[in-house]
């Protein structure tokens, strides 16, 4: 049942949407919603579930059909590369093709079973609620998008893959035989590519390309992994995450690593997922912030009690962390908004890994919060910057000025979610003050995420301040919006606050069983006080909502008091201009002048170009010194 | 009982301000004196908060009134957290707010003064951000927790263990409290600065009133902060406070302004340096230490 909803119905409405016209598309992405939000019910209200694939399906082994799937899969991906003139891509999807029929050929065990425990109910949740959301906002958004540009790929592709993608996503985090990980790994790119390229112009097909490219290097050492792990017997990835260290196990889990640091656009592979930003706002939203990315993020969560412990861990603690801080000085230097988003993201899938890497219950608490408050909150701010993209005509932040008089609802959701991105008492600032605490005994992964918030604060503050900036004397205008553009706004918004007033039920629900099943204990993050408490720190998030509270209401109070007569402009430099006041003055010469202002971006430090000079090679540096750790 | 958290906040937020606007005053007579003037009596702040509060209540935008007042709750709140014993390093974030508040403030104004100064305020956060947190780990290093109440009852001083970071926290302070040589965005009693008031030019009356209660909070809060580097006696946090704040008055009254690209590199150089190295000593010797 649970499969049926989370996965199958999904594929099936994406397939629907292919039959028809715009109807069929409402249909098909509700029915989606519906069943993936039952599903989500679901997951959550049982326990750990094992669903053995064999009986749901009446005694058909599946086993075999995923080899035919992947095969498929690789041919398509191969063409694309041969239609494209990407010769690189057509072999990798060949190496991949023979890596997967030499396995075909060779006797391996099958896991054959879905799993569903306190991290995959962590990653469906996500998925499913983020997913239906972001569903939900490309209906209306997507008949604005289709308005405006050429030559796209049709909304009826879009929405197929989008909808195909989340029954792809969930199947991702629900199986437990590595081959069909391997084959949802692999579809996710895919889909991934195929909505990347939904523009057909401009960079939209090359980016694409490039994207699908450095992910099919991730699948060949995805593949690799998969023919090592055969040869000695592995194919559950429970029973391969419960195995204690051996001899030879590291290579195949350095492999896995690899593949999905790629996939989390870790440095210095960071440039597929700036690249695709090209895509429609919903599919960054979706699949680059919130969902597929975290699929990496997911895996590495998953396999960190098979390598806690060993030199592996503590070098992907630091690589993750590197990126962290790589990401979050690149971040400062951009002036492209959905630029900075895609860096935030790649610097928090970096924290999530160090996270992971660090291997204790508090930093593995840290990682699973940070998974849900970031997919929330991102997605939510990828929603926000594409109403205002299409508002205003521009994603470039210095052309944001005065976007809070056009669209004062929109603007107000976005500087609540980027707020909530870099201070208290938000979800993302729990998971980063646990992230702090848990990693303060491995120096060097502390040392950078310490930089890393530092450099976080500088770019939100920057960017909220510019969309904030309100000339003198103006009225709002009261923004008018389909529902379905401004309700999945909302409802995300809700969720990211809900859940950090309530972070202590929330851990009790989500985070603790996750921790409960890789360490068979409760670790020492305990919720006390409406907070969380971990015997040598704590974090209450009510009483600062409170504060927040009280800020507003003391607003009220002095605007209430306040008379339209006491408005006056600001002083620029020199005596206000009278056509003008507020924006031109007269300068010492006595000519009128308009006052302009603008950002700092610090691109000779912090520009794309200064920062991938040394932080490509240092990135690659922590991967080699990983490899020698493989032993 | 359950409302002592309650009383103790409330006492601790009621008697900060007085506390702050007294050594305010008293930061303006030694001031005046090293400069060989008169200078204004103690109690100047409070009649200069007073002359405030009565003045018309002008604004640029409805907006400003939100950012002092997010600020000042929010500096409040981080000086609360310090008096309850709470976490160390959700007492920075906090502060952080409030500071992002001013931020805001400054940019929410269309004017480049307001402007610049808020460019530089963020700046100087990120120059003394990083060695804030890099005390309160080592702290924790020290002492075993971040939460103050616990730091208070270590039964040894920390400034012994963490020189360095002493040192890395007296140019925060420095910073922090708007002190040449790192008056950027705003001076505050200082009529010397290029940007006018930076990123205060456009607050008046009321509203920068609020703005200078807040100041007077993150005064005592920073004291505060100093005083828990030796917490063993009433006397010798207050002491180490007292030498923290007139170092700061001494090193305000002794140097010039640089500019902001000097003042980040010379506190990631010598702050971070200092603190690095610091952190690095309780990393291998921590356990060993007296």
């Amino acid at each position: 049942m649970v499969i049926l909803l989370l996965v199958a119905i999904p594929l099936a409405a994406g397939l629907f949407t292919l039959i028809g016209g715009a109807w069929t598309r409402y249909v098909a992405v509700g029915g989606a919603v519906l069943s993936l939000l039952s599903g989500a019910a679901l997951v959550l209200a049982h326990g750990r579930l094992a669903l053995d694939a064999a009986t749901l399906l009446g005694g058909f082994r599946p086993g075999p059909l995923f080899g035919i799937l992947d095969a498929l899969l690789l041919a398509y991906i191969g063409l694309t590369g041969w239609r494209l003139r990407h010769l690189l891509l057509t072999l990798l999807a060949l190496v991949q093709l023979a890596g997967i029929l030499y396995l075909e050929g060779v006797p391996r065990p099958e896991a054959g079973r879905f799993v569903v425990d306190g991290l995959s109910a962590v990653m469906v949740l996500v998925v499913s609620v983020v997913g239906s959301l972001v569903a939900l906002f490309s209906l209306p958004y997507m008949r604005e998008y289709e308005r405006h540009a050429q030559g796209t790929a049709g909304p009826r592709r879009f929405f197929a893959v989008l909808l195909a993608f989340l029954g792809l996503m969930n199947g991702l985090v629900l199986a437990d035989d590595l081959h069909w990980v391997y084959f949802f790994w692999e579809a996710t790119t895919l889909a991934s590519f195929l909505l990347i390229s939904h523009p057909q112009s401009g960079d939209a097909v090359p980016n694409a390309a490039y994207a699908l490219t450095v992910n099919s290097l991730g699948g060949v050492a995805f593949v690799g992994a998969l023919v090592l792990l055969a040869g000695r017997g592995e194919a559950s990835l429970e029973q391969l995450a419960a195995t204690p260290p051996a001899p030879g196990i590291l290579v195949p889990l350095g492999l896995l690593l690899f593949a999905a640091f790629i996939k989390a656009a870790q440095f210095p592979f960071q440039r597929w997922l700036t690249a695709a930003m090209v895509a429609p706002t919903p599919v960054s939203a979706l699949l680059h912030s919130s969902t597929m990315v975290k699929a990496a993020v997911y895996l590495v969560l998953r396999l960190a009690p098979a390598f806690r412990g060993t030199p592996l861990a503590l070098a992907a603690a630091v690589y993750g962390a590197f990126s962290f801080f790589a990401g979050s000085a690149t971040a400062i230097g951009q002036a492209n908004g959905k630029k900075v988003l895609a860096y935030s993201t790649i610097a928090n899938l970096g924290l999530i890994i160090a996270c992971a890497g660090v291997g204790t219950t508090g930093a593995l608490a840290a990682a699973i919060l940070l998974v849900l408050f970031h997919a929330a909150t991102k997605a939510l701010l990828f929603l926000c910057v594409g109403t205002i993209e299409h508002g205003i005509g521009t994603r470039n932040i210095e052309e944001m000025e005065g976007v809070m008089w056009k669209m004062p609802v929109t603007t107000v959701l976005t500087v609540l979610a980027m707020l909530a991105m870099v201070v208290p008492p938000f979800g993302m600032l729990i998971g980063k003050w646990l992230a702090i605490e848990s990693s303060v005994r491995t120096p060097l992964v502390l040392a950078f995420v310490v930089f890393g918030s530092a450099f976080t604060l500088v770019f939100w503050s920057k960017w909220i301040g510019r969309i904030l900036t309100v000339s003198y004397h103006r009225k709002f205008r009261w923004e008018r919006l389909p529902v379905l553009l401004r309700l999945p706004k909302l409802l995300l918004l809700l969720a990211v606050f809900s859940g950090s007033i309530g972070v202590a039920p929330l851990y009790n629900r989500l985070v603790r069983p996750v921790i409960v099943d890789q360490f068979d204990a409760r670790g020492f993050v305990r919720t006390g006080g409406g907070g969380l408490t971990t015997g040598f720190g704590d974090f209450l998030p009510w009483p600062i909502f409170l504060v927040i509270l009280g800020v507003l209401l003391l607003l009220l109070v002095m605007v209430g008091r306040l008379e339209p007569e006491d408005a006056r402009p600001p002083y620029l430099c020199g005596e206000n201009a009278d056509q003008k006041p507020g924006t031109s003055f007269h300068t010492a010469r006595d000519e009128v002048e308009i006052a302009e202002t603008g950002n700092f971006y610090l691109e000779s430090v912090f520009g794309e170009g200064m920062v991938r000079q040394w932080a490509d090679p240092l990135a690659l540096a922590i991967l080699l010194l990983m490899v020698g750790f493989l032993r | 009982m359950v409302y002592r958290p309650l009383l103790i906040a409330f006492g601790v937020l009621v008697l900060a301000p007085l506390l702050g606007g007294l050594l305010t005053g008293f930061d303006r007579w030694l001031s005046a004196r090293l400069q060989a003037r008169v200078g204004p009596p103690l109690w100047q702040p409070f009649a200069d908060l007073v002359k405030l509060w009565h003045k018309d209540r002008l604004t640029v935008n409805v907006v400003q009134i939100l950012y002092a007042n997010a600020y000042l709750l929010f500096v409040a709140a981080a000086l609360a957290e310090l008096a309850l014993g709470h976490d160390l390093l959700m007492l920075l974030f906090t502060l952080a707010f409030g500071t992002i508040s001013l931020v805001l403030g400054g940019f929410s104004v269309r004017s480049p003064y307001s402007r610049f100064g808020a460019q530089r305020e963020i700046m100087q956060l990120l120059a003394y951000e990083p060695i804030l947190v890099l005390m309160v780990v080592a702290i924790y290093l020290r002492t075993g927790s971040f939460l103050v109440s616990r730091v208070v009852v270590f039964p040894r001083p920390l400034l012994p263990s963490l020189p360095l970071i002493f040192l890395g926290y007296l140019l925060v302070v420095v910073i922090k409290l708007r002190k040449s040589p790192f008056d950027l965005a705003t001076s505050l009693h200082h009529p010397h600065q290029e940007l006018v008031k930076g990123i205060l030019t456009d607050y008046s009356g009321p509203y920068l009133g609020i703005i200078e209660l807040a100041h007077w909070y993150e005064l005592v809060l920073l004291l505060g902060l100093a005083g828990l580097f030796w917490a063993t006696s009433v006397w010798a946090a207050a002491g180490v406070a007292l030498l923290v704040y007139l170092a700061a008055i001494t090193v305000d009254n002794v140097s010039a302004r640089v500019t902001w690209a000097w003042m980040l590199r010379f506190a990631w150089q010598a702050g971070l340096g200092l603190a690095a190295i610091n952190v690095v000593w309780l990393y291998l010797w921590g356990a060993g230490m007296p």
